[in-house]
């Protein structure tokens, strides 16, 4: 195993045993909600920003701060200052350390932070060091309203009387498309069933040209035949759109479609269909 | 009128009729005609699509948050407008996927609207595949998809249609 994949593998498994044998703190981080009409390249839109320290450091002070004013650029300039600051320190520090083996820096450290929301993880890891005060991490997200008293920062210490540390959750909302937004506004807030719509929208150059057609005698009902065979069922047609010709033995298929459920996973309907196709229920 | 001009005149009326009413290939007796047409007497004219494409078929998706709360939607495929497409444009298979796949799952689920049949087919296992692999957050339970009709430029007033929307798939089993 080569030295990097190694260290990966033992910093992994030291991290989770080293928080197995500590005291765990939990507490409600701050949840703030930042928005910017200008680009912020390090705190795109669709991502929390997890920052996690000391309350006097630089990072927490400095990126609270510009959120509390809901200022993304602000914040994105403080984590930007972070990591300058992180970089100069690391490459000053590179000759004279002595790397330590995992489980002796792991247990060096005051504390060890893990968000979760609703008791499934966002963020581990995140940690206090003498020489680190502080740390973030931007996850992706596809937003939507979160609950400010779902989330949970547990600070993992070697006693009670360790440092407090300090926990934000720096949302931005995912910019929107005009057509995002638009489905945001028109499409149903809870609807969770398939539905198909028998209209389409109105289709001018088409009529313009039936109308044409119309006026020298060919085809006056051409469109509005294929129109109503697409979409009620003129089996001709649909035998060249797509109809299920997959399908061998319906009554069979029905039976075990009884107990799919509908929110079944894309990895459970795949085992399904290649179930269905080796016993040749399926094609 | 001489009888030879009356005959060429019944002649080539009948071709012209004939050959007009092969253009919409609608018509069964033209069909049989055309079959046994082997010198091509009868023209097919295809200048021009009978449908031309003017609605665009778009897929957006959302994600359901542990705790039930929905996100925005999101377009699957969003149109990229920049002179590199020219020579990159790698998206352009997906697009093509969702242009095809969009349609023939309508018409499966429309043909099986009582049924979870659709869910099993290769055009709705593609687009649910390609939706879960999307980029979300850790803090997603579930995705759904929607089948939508746009017509132009996205502006304010351009007309929009829901056709379909899918029932949430969760991103697995034990994410609960």
């Amino acid at each position: 195993m080569r030295d990097d994949v190694k260290l990966l593998v033992d910093s992994v498994s030291g991290l989770a045993e080293e928080v197995a044998t500590r005291v765990r703190l939990d507490q409600t981080p701050e949840l703030l909600e930042v928005e910017s009409a200008e680009p912020a390249p390090g705190l795109p839109g669709g991502s929390i920003c997890v920052v996690s320290g000391k309350p006097e450091a630089a990072l927490v002070r400095e990126a609270g701060e510009a959120a509390r004013h809901g200022d993304a650029v602000a914040v994105a300039r403080a984590l930007e200052r972070f990591d300058a600051d992180l970089r100069a320190a690391a490459d000053e520090d590179r000759e004279a350390a002595d790397r330590l083996p995992p489980e002796k820096a792991f247990a060096e450290l005051p504390s060890i932070t893990a968000v979760s929301y609703r008791d499934k993880p966002l963020v581990e890891g995140l940690f206090v060091h003498p020489q680190v005060d502080a740390m973030y991490v931007n996850v992706p997200f596809a937003g939507g309203a979160l609950e400010a008293e779902a989330f949970r920062a547990s600070t993992y210490v070697r006693e009670e009387e360790a440092p407090p540390v300090e926990t934000l959750l720096i949302v931005r909302q995912p910019e929107l498309s005009p057509l995002e937004q638009k489905a945001l506004e028109q499409l149903p807030e809870a609807f969770d069933q398939v539905k198909v719509e028998a209209s389409f929208l109105p289709i001018w150059a088409p009529i313009v040209v039936a109308a044409g057609v119309f006026l020298i005698g060919i085809a006056a009902g051409y469109e509005l035949r294929q129109h109503e065979a697409i979409f009620h069922g003129d089996p001709e047609i649909k035998a060249n759109r797509g109809s299920l010709s997959e399908l061998v033995d319906e009554a069979e298929l029905a039976r075990r479609l009884e107990g799919l459920d509908p929110e079944a996973t894309v990895k459970t309907l795949v085992e399904l269909r290649a179930s269905l196709m080796a016993e040749g229920k399926l094609r | 009128m001489s009888a030879p001009t009356l005959l060429c005149a019944v002649v080539f009326g009948a071709m012209l009729a004939v050959t007009v009413a092969a253009q919409p290939r609608r018509f069964k007796w033209v069909r049989r005609l055309k079959e046994r047409d082997a010198g091509a007497w009868i023209p097919l004219w295809t200048f021009f699509a009978p449908n031309p494409g003017v609605n665009d078929t778009r897929i957006l998706w959302r994600e359901q948050l542990v705790g039930g709360a929905s996100g925005p939607w999101h377009e699957m495929a969003p149109p990229h407008r920049s002179l590199v497409r020219a020579v990159w444009n790698p998206d352009n298979r997906v697009r093509k996927a969702v242009t095809d796949c969009a349609p023939l799952i309508l018409r499966l689920v429309g043909t099986n609207r009582d049924s979870l049949l659709p869910m099993l087919s290769l055009p709705y296992l593609m687009i649910v595949q390609h939706m879960v692999g999307l980029p979300g957050s850790p803090l997603g339970r579930a995705r759904q998809f929607a089948v939508v009709n746009t017509q132009g430029e996205d502006t304010e007033d351009a007309p929009f249609q829901l056709l379909m929307m899918s029932h949430w798939h969760r991103l697995a089993e034990d994410r609960e």
